[in-house]
């Protein structure tokens, strides 16, 4: 009877708690957004997460028109921007991103990664410099050292001057890092 | 009276609830994002799964799995995804066949890991997982104890 009577209770607190948690989620879910342009944007999915463990090859150049490259281009110059995967603390805190995310789309805005910068004058190559990319979405930027891209109109700019200096495009990713290494083995 | 008694104890199992409720939440928020996001009506699955390819070493075992199991099968594997989702969700949530629940969720976290969907945030699920696993929290709380005491062969509610 004690028996019966204890499993009662638990039933209508756990029941209650439980059905009050699945209203919530339902309801915060239903009320989403659907993705919308941002799908196409580098190193952001369809689905409107941050890819974590993906990386990208950018080449940026000084030019006032903008060109397509479907492949790594032979010669010129420009400077590459190796993205790299999120560091180990900040893949940690996407636990974090993606709950909160579940109840406010607009949460996350934005992370750090870290970068390769690698300067490309015709045949010479500069020794990867270490940096840091600040990745967003809103509004859609992404900022490395003294330089920002437009992740939208792919434009290229200096921030002191926050002059226009070029564009930037995405690079087939693993032609391009085989390319790298050969040049930075 | 027994916080008194066994405080460390005490404050362990209440903070091992706490994260069971926490992962219990995380997970049911997902199975039902899964749900309205179409992964078992349409094929969006086929969709994530086709990216990744494109973002993986085009040698790793991943893109292997990928292309040859997880692409081909996107359906039954959305289904048993989602449906693992919710059931470890309710399950962990009420303490309702517990590590069962717990299994469930190892097996999907297994299965995300090898189809390339790894990265650091795996690990403190991995490790919860294990302890929900090792641990018989439903017996702390949940339907787990009415019910062991009820069926007490039953390998369900240990």
């Amino acid at each position: 009877m004690r028996l019966f009577r204890n499993f009662f209770y638990l039933n209508r607190i756990v029941l209650g708690i439980v059905s009050l948690i699945i209203t919530i989620s339902l309801l915060y879910s239903s009320a989403e957004v659907e993705a919308g342009d941002e799908s196409s944007l580098l190193l952001y999915s369809q689905f409107g997460e941050f890819c974590t463990m993906c990386e990208a090859v950018v080449l940026c150049e000084n030019t006032n028109t903008k060109d397509v490259y479907n492949a790594f281009p032979q010669s010129g110059q420009f400077t590459l921007y190796h993205l790299k995967t999120r560091t180990f603390w900040s893949q940690i805190s996407t636990i974090w991103e993606f709950f909160i995310k579940n109840f406010n789309d607009d949460a996350v805005k934005g992370h750090r990664r870290p970068v390769n910068i690698i300067k490309v004058d015709e045949n010479n190559w500069s020794y990867p410099q270490i940096g840091e990319a600040r990745i967003s979405i809103d509004p859609n930027t992404i900022y490395i050292e003294e330089k920002m891209i437009d992740r939208e109109s792919s434009q290229w700019i200096e921030l002191v001057t926050n002059n226009h200096i070029g564009f930037c495009y995405r690079l087939p990713l693993w032609e391009s890092l085989e390319i790298i290494e050969e040049h930075n083995p | 009276m027994i916080l008194k008694r066994r405080p460390a104890a005490i404050t362990g199992i209440v903070f091992f609830l706490i994260m069971r409720t926490l992962f219990a939440i995380f997970w049911l928020a997902a199975g039902v994002n899964k749900i309205n996001s179409g992964w078992v009506t349409s094929d969006v699955l086929k969709e994530v799964f086709l990216q990744r390819l494109t973002e993986l070493p085009p040698d790793s075992f991943a893109v292997f799995y990928l292309s040859s199991f997880a692409i081909p099968l996107h359906t039954l594997i959305a289904w048993i995804v989602t449906l693992g989702e919710l059931y470890s969700a309710v399950g962990l949530l009420i303490g309702l066949t517990t590590r069962w629940s717990a299994g469930v969720s190892l097996f999907i976290l297994i299965n995300f890991a090898i189809g390339g969907y790894y990265d650091a945030s795996l690990i403190p699920f991995f490790i919860l997982v294990a302890l929900f696993i090792y641990y018989p929290s439903g017996q702390w709380l949940g339907f787990d104890k009415p019910l062991h005491a009820k069926y007490p062969k039953s390998i369900w509610f240990r």
